[in-house]
């Protein structure tokens, strides 16, 4: 009884680690609507450091964020943002 | 967080403050020294005045401001975050503080441990310049001992001074050893950290 629990517990804290690659468009949109980096920062709330990191890929973006870029750019949270492939190194 | 009105003022108060009663210590070691109480007969006038009752002031806010800082935990943060210039202006921001505070908690636990290590730790190495034998004749060259002494408190802190007038409160420094104050951080950030994760969990 015990060690299962021990497996349970093991096999959950291993799905915690991101095994997926998220991938975003942002670069593509911001372009589309001819603004800068900064201008998006002020208009979804945050530093243009964040939106850069974003568009670099290297900085994922909370729910309430991509909401929010969702609604800025009028488009489905799945247009912006999309699953690299699984076996690609992060 | 934005502070309140009344918070900035005591603390605008307390750091506009400091440089005056660093000067007054310095005003007051040069008139009586070293280790030493200023009475009325070394100075007197209305500067000692009222720089007595600004230093009574400053000092009882000061433990004031202390207390809060320990004890609440939105004030704490309001301050602490502005005296070490924590930037949290987005998500991404709080994040990076988040990682930084956990790689800062955990390093200091690391030093603390280390420290109590050492500051328990008793360590003699002597060399034998002449020819010394033991009991069973046989040469030794010189002697190591090692051992561990656990102190928490000062005892010279804890020492009743008998000449003591009644009715007299004195307080000078913490009573506790180097060793006392160690342990007492350690228990405190990891019993702070267990507070703080179980109110979040108990909260879900």
């Amino acid at each position: 009884m015990y060690s299962l629990v021990y497996i349970e517990k093991e096999s959950l804290m291993g799905n915690l680690k991101p095994k997926i690659q998220i991938k975003n468009n942002l670069h593509v949109l911001r372009a589309s609507l001819k603004i800068t980096q900064a201008e998006l920062a002020l208009a979804i709330g945050v530093t243009r450091a964040t939106v850069n990191a974003m568009e670099n890929g290297d900085y994922n973006p909370s729910l309430e964020l991509a909401f929010r870029l969702s609604l800025f750019f009028k488009k489905d949270i799945q247009e912006i943002f999309t699953v690299g492939d699984e076996n690609e190194k992060i | 967080m934005k502070m309140k009105k009344f918070d900035q003022i005591i603390l605008r108060f307390l750091v506009i403050g400091f440089p005056f009663i660093l000067a007054l210590m310095i005003w007051a070691y040069k008139i009586v020294g070293n280790n030493q109480t200023l009475y009325t007969e070394h100075y007197n006038g209305a500067f000692w005045n009222v720089a007595g009752i600004f230093f009574i002031i400053w000092v009882a806010l000061a433990v004031l401001t202390l207390m809060r800082l320990l004890l609440n935990s939105n004030f704490r943060e309001e301050v602490l975050s502005k005296v070490v210039r924590v930037k949290e202006r987005d998500e991404r921001e709080i994040e990076i503080s988040t990682q930084a505070t956990k790689f800062s908690f955990f390093a200091n636990l690391a030093l603390l441990v280390c420290l109590l290590f050492f500051s328990t730790l008793n360590f003699k190495f002597k060399k034998y310049n002449n020819d010394v034998f033991d009991e069973s004749g046989e040469k030794r060259h010189g002697q190591l001992t090692m051992g561990f002494g656990l102190h928490t408190y000062d005892e010279k802190a804890l020492t009743l001074n008998t000449d003591l007038v009644q009715n007299e409160i004195v307080y000078s420094e913490l009573p506790f050893s180097k060793t006392g104050i160690i342990i007492l951080l350690i228990v405190w950030q990891i019993g702070m950290y267990h507070f703080s994760t179980r109110k979040e969990l108990r909260e879900d």
